[in-house]
């Protein structure tokens, strides 16, 4: 039977093709967009005003390719006209980036606010116990290594990218629950007539897709690392995440496709649904938000499963190891819940309707 | 004979509306039993609930002499069910799919091989072993769907109108693999609001409409509950309403209607076509083409419950 799964899994096109071959062309656009920045072009100092005073201001000044100029918003926005800088941030009760163009240099500057916001109630308790910034920088790979280290601030997107992948691991849980449910389709009439252990039968499913998953994420960060050069900062943890973010991903599918009565086509669309609000919590969209939600809203941004995924590819990215291991605890826990919520639902042996 | 199936009083409600009421029948071991009904009569529903899918407000139902539950896997692995509705995976050839379904009865391989092939065989998709779903015919998707359910050679095997939207020579290969099934000894229950699928097929049938038992026995008996013994019709340019009342009150005539140019009678159990044919001779009326037929399934259930079947 497992056998048969994997062949089975392994035939089917379309999640193939959604689990694999999308990140692994959506990887190679980014790597394409992002080849004609030259580190020539990060190496090289620019000017950035700021106006309004806090401790962002001394963490941007521990920065070796900035130069800071703290200025009032007429001088900030005559300097930004005349290109003498590339933007400023304006503190107020938030910080605002402004900016005229895009360039590489501007999207340095919006990294090192998301950055800020991320990290900023961390590396504020830091600073007030030890005054020491330092601590944030180093801390921070694609500033303190840009120029001689692997590590360059483009991979974030690569980060980014896993964690996509992660979670279409979802349409693995969705189609095994719909596979061994009679309710769910007729091929799960069929399974559930059969003289095959239902629970049996979708562990087995189960099994086998997250085999696959590390097999094609084995096949991603190969073609990531040695096709395109993508340099990651510590692949046990790269691997150990991104496993545990396919877990969770899995584990999601299945409480979808437990929980919810739609067809799979309708649970592929919750799941869209649920992955992309929950993107736009974590800040993929916008960092600000998952600043905001971390803040005033921190429940939501434990159970958040994309969150949890993203913040433990960050934690690696940003080398901050309590931060993996909290992640690591927090992705087990999600996964453990959803599943025993999904098993209350598809313990049940008849059905009312089907 | 053993009883297969024993089903006492079975009663499944979806919320107010009663699906099945109070069903009650047997089959017996090696027979072919229908379960005869328009659509939404609870032919899927009865069935649904003998296979342990779907829970029931009441009744008793026993399989090969024990009590059914969804945990009776030494049961279920001696029961096939084909499904009205096709469930094979796209992505597998014809061999696969049913090398797949088989699977989830017999672990040993060389087994499982012969009995796909035996399978493959019965229902004649020899030619078709490496097809893909999509690259079949809607008759031998049937047919692949039939496969899939029977691979494992099951004692009993549930069939839910197997036939439906199928092309006649495709159906005509349904049945005839059906009869063969029964000739290796399952016993089938075979639904279908086709009545002469039923008729050429079953040994016992049991007439239901909406969840409720109209009628059981064999074709024979069955067709004993109507009041006629043979139906004609001839094809008459012009019928006076005169000649008409005549021809109803024509011996052993049951029943007789003129619409657009055909004269449709009904005769009572004394079959005396030739009188009534001497009659239209002696009173000059012309036909120009006469058919007749026994009495079917579809006038028991219209004698029975004032509908066609088909309504």
């Amino acid at each position: 039977m497992f056998l048969k799964q994997f062949k089975l899994l392994l035939k089917n096109r379309s999640m193939m093709f959604w689990s694999l071959a999308f990140p692994i062309i959506l990887g190679t656009f980014f790597f394409m967009a992002f080849s004609n920045l030259t580190e020539t072009e990060i190496l090289n100092t620019f000017n950035v005003g700021v106006v309004g005073d806090s401790e962002f201001v001394e963490v941007l000044e521990e920065i070796e390719f900035i130069d800071v100029y703290e200025l009032s918003i007429e001088k900030a926005e005559e300097n930004l006209n005349e290109g003498n800088i590339v933007g400023y941030y304006l503190i107020e009760d938030e910080i605002e980036l402004f900016v005229r163009y895009n360039s590489t240099s501007t999207t340095i500057l919006k990294n090192i606010l998301d950055t800020y916001y991320v990290y900023g109630s961390v590396f504020e308790n830091i600073a007030s116990e030890t005054g020491q910034f330092e601590i944030l920088i180093s801390s921070n790979n694609y500033i303190s290594d840009v120029s001689t280290e692997n590590v360059d601030f483009t991979n974030i997107f690569f980060y980014t990218l896993i964690g996509m992948f992660c979670i279409f691991a979802g349409m693995f849980g969705i189609n095994a629950v719909t596979l061994s449910e009679a309710n769910m389709s007729i091929k799960g009439a069929r399974v559930s007539v059969s003289s095959v252990n239902k629970l049996k039968y979708l562990l087995s499913t189960l099994l086998v897709s997250m085999i696959i998953m590390g097999i094609e994420f084995s096949i991603l960060y190969i073609y990531l690392s040695v096709v395109l050069g993508i340099q990651f900062s510590n692949v046990l943890q790269l691997f150990i995440v991104s496993l545990l973010g396919c877990f969770v991903g899995i584990s999601l599918g299945v409480l979808i496709g437990a929980v919810s009565k739609k067809d799979e086509e309708g649970k592929n669309s919750i799941l869209t649904a649920v992955t992309m609000s929950g993107a736009f919590l974590a800040g993929m969209m916008n960092f600000q938000v998952k600043y905001h939600v971390d803040n005033n809203i921190p429940l939501l941004s434990k159970i958040n499963p994309v969150n949890m995924i993203t913040d433990g590819l960050l934690s690696i990215y940003y080398e901050n190891f309590d931060r993996f291991l909290s992640n690591v605890g927090s992705l087990l826990i999600f996964s453990i819940v959803a599943i025993f919520i999904s098993f209350l639902f598809l313990r049940r042996k008849t059905y009312d309707s089907i | 004979m053993k009883e297969v199936i024993k089903v006492e009083k079975l009663t499944k409600s979806y919320k107010e509306l009663k699906a099945v009421d109070e069903l009650s029948f047997s089959v017996k071991e090696k027979e072919i039993f229908g379960l005869l009904g328009p659509n939404g009569s609870g032919k899927t529903t009865t069935i649904n609930c003998l296979l342990s899918l779907l829970n029931y407000d009441s009744g008793e139902i026993s399989i090969f002499g024990e009590e059914m539950s969804p945990t009776k896997y030494h049961i279920k692995e001696k029961i096939g069910v084909v499904f009205q509705e096709v469930a094979v995976f796209d992505e597998l050839t014809v061999r696969e799919n049913i090398d797949y379904f088989c699977s989830l009865y017999i672990k040993d391989k060389k087994k499982r091989f012969e009995y796909v092939n035996d399978a493959i065989e019965l229902v004649e998709l020899t030619g078709f072993v490496n097809f893909k779903p999509k690259q079949l015919s809607g008759g031998l998707l049937r047919r692949l769907n039939i496969a899939c359910g029977i691979a494992h050679k099951p004692k009993l095997i549930f069939l839910d109108e197997p036939t439906v939207a199928v092309d006649p020579q495709s159906r005509n290969h349904i049945l005839e693999g059906i009869k063969k099934l029964n000739d290796n000894g399952a016993t089938i229950i075979y639904t279908s609001h086709y009545m002469e699928e039923v008729e050429f097929l079953c040994d016992n049938i049991l007439i239901i409409d909406k969840g409720k038992v109209i009628a059981k026995g064999s074709k024979e008996e069955l067709k004993k509950l109507v009041g006629i013994s043979l139906k004609a019709n001839f094809e008459i340019d012009k019928m006076s309403n005169i000649l008409l009342n005549k021809v109803k009150q024509f011996k052993n005539i049951v029943d007789a209607t003129y619409e657009d140019g055909e004269l449709f009678v009904s005769f009572e159990k004394t079959n005396n076509l030739g009188d009534f044919i001497n009659f239209l001779h002696d009173n000059k009326v012309k036909y120009t083409k006469v058919y007749s037929e026994l009495p079917t399934l579809n006038d028991v259930f219209l004698e029975l419950t004032g509908k066609e079947l088909r309504d």
